[in-house]
């Protein structure tokens, strides 16, 4: 991991879909008056012509993004999680997820991480909202290549995706030699004292944990589970036969985001204990997104103390 | 899918039916304002307004009106006719096609449940369906 090497997700997505616009005239990007935010003005700048701005009403914006995708364009629809999900849920329901159509939902700010915004803007429910929907893919990346990987292959299938970005910077995690797939979580380590599935931008804090507890003779693996639906079943069941401990740590509200999805799997496959980790039924607070992590007990420190002592 | 079809210039119009009632959600004001917005002359809204929906009347339940000035001050070409006349029907329709950097609204003022007695203008009928014995009286006075 190269911490020297921070980067969001959001400015990763933005890259890449401007990258993506050059070789697939496809491509069309609506936004809801967030451009500069959620990164979609680099593609803007680029392909004025294929960049929409909706001005703020995000349940329009998911609806011509559904109707674009009827004529064979590819939209890419972003805001904040926030207003994506919360705001336009119908659109995305009935307009898109039900006629199984072609768009793309990259949803920024999401988590407590926004930081300063506070509770208001930060969406802690989006993976549970999204996740409930028949057809919906939903994934959740967690360092810069991982997003560009995750942004090129979303446009080579052709299902409606929510991909959850993030405001706060994380470190480099892979190098271009890590395979990638849809559907397929990253296995990070072969210890079997403990596993713990982490999503987004909290992947570092458990890749930290792990090499921390190594040194004190405690050995860990992380998945980082990029993909939250379809989730990978075989590897959740093959981490809960190999090792000692169960842990699951999202941004997210505990309720219906990576743990309940993990927890899914296992109530039906291979019954055993889960300790989710993530914002415990309550909503966020304004701070520096550091210092919320470790007041929301989501950080290396905190995911130590759950190994050892839980 | 209008602005699809600008996109591409494939000549595509676009008709959209709207109740009055549904005029109601904000969503529907948001893609009026997206509509004019990006000029797309190729899209035609036909609102049906017959005053009613379920809960009872337009105006009662919740004030839509004026409706002609709310699209005007939208941006849309407004063509206000009777919606039962077939006439101002094709001629409205025709008049859309040659408006050009906007959107047009044809208001078209209708009576629900037209032509069948005991069912005209009344809210109860706007989602059921009526029995075999109505189902013959309304075929009947529609044949008239």
């Amino acid at each position: 991991m190269n911490l020297e090497n921070l980067k969001a997700t959001r400015q990763s997505y933005g890259e890449k879909l401007a990258e993506l616009g050059e070789e697939n005239k496809d491509i069309v990007v609506l936004d809801a008056d967030l451009s500069g935010a959620t990164k979609t003005s680099i593609f803007a700048k680029k392909f004025p012509e294929r960049f929409f701005d909706m001005g703020i009403s995000e349940q329009d914006m998911m609806s011509t993004a559904a109707g674009l995708s009827t004529f064979g364009k590819i939209p890419f629809a972003s805001s904040f999680a926030m207003f994506a999900c919360g705001r336009a849920y119908d659109q995305i329901r009935n307009s898109i997820a039900y006629p199984h159509l072609n768009v793309k939902i990259c949803a920024s700010h999401a988590g407590i991480t926004v930081g300063e915004d506070g509770a208001s803007h930060q969406m802690l429910e989006d993976i549970g909202m999204m996740r409930g929907l028949a057809n919906m893919y939903v994934m959740c990346t967690s360092d810069d290549l991982e997003t560009k990987w995750a942004v090129e292959a979303i446009t080579k299938i052709k299902e409606p995706v929510y991909l959850r970005l993030c405001r706060y910077a994380t470190p480099q995690i892979y190098d271009e030699n890590q395979k990638f797939e849809i559907g397929k979580g990253v296995q990070i380590g072969e210890g079997t004292d403990a596993t713990v599935f982490a999503t987004g931008v909290v992947v570092p804090e458990a890749i930290k944990a792990k090499e921390e507890l190594e040194k004190q003779g405690i050995n860990i693996r992380v998945v980082d589970m990029h993909t939250i639906k379809p989730i990978d079943e075989e590897l959740i069941v093959k981490c809960a036969k190999e090792t000692k401990k169960l842990i699951s740590i999202e941004d997210h509200s505990v309720i219906n985001g990576l743990g309940t999805a993990i927890s899914d799997v296992l109530t039906e496959k291979y019954p055993c204990k889960l300790i989710k980790m993530g914002i415990k039924d309550r909503y966020g607070k304004s701070g520096p997104a550091k210092e919320l992590l470790k007041y929301f007990k989501l950080t290396a420190e905190d995911i130590i103390d759950v190994v050892k002592n839980s | 899918m209008a602005l699809a079809s600008k996109l591409d210039h494939e000549g595509v119009r676009v008709y959209c039916i709207c109740g009055d009632g549904e005029l109601e959600e904000g969503q529907v004001w948001e893609a009026a304002m997206t509509a004019s917005h990006y000029k797309l002359d190729n899209l035609c809204v036909v609102v049906d307004n017959n005053n009613l929906q379920i809960d009872g009347q337009v105006d009662q339940v919740m004030n839509i009106y004026p409706l002609d000035k709310k699209f005007k001050s939208f941006g849309f070409e407004v063509i206000n006719i009777d919606g039962h006349n077939m006439n101002q029907i094709i001629n409205a329709f025709n008049k859309a096609k040659t408006v050009k950097g906007k959107p047009t609204a044809i208001i078209a003022k209708t009576i629900k449940g037209k032509g069948v007695s005991f069912m005209e203008n009344v809210a109860d009928w706007h989602g059921k369906a009526p029995n075999e014995k109505e189902y013959n009286l309304a075929i009947k006075e529609l044949q008239k």
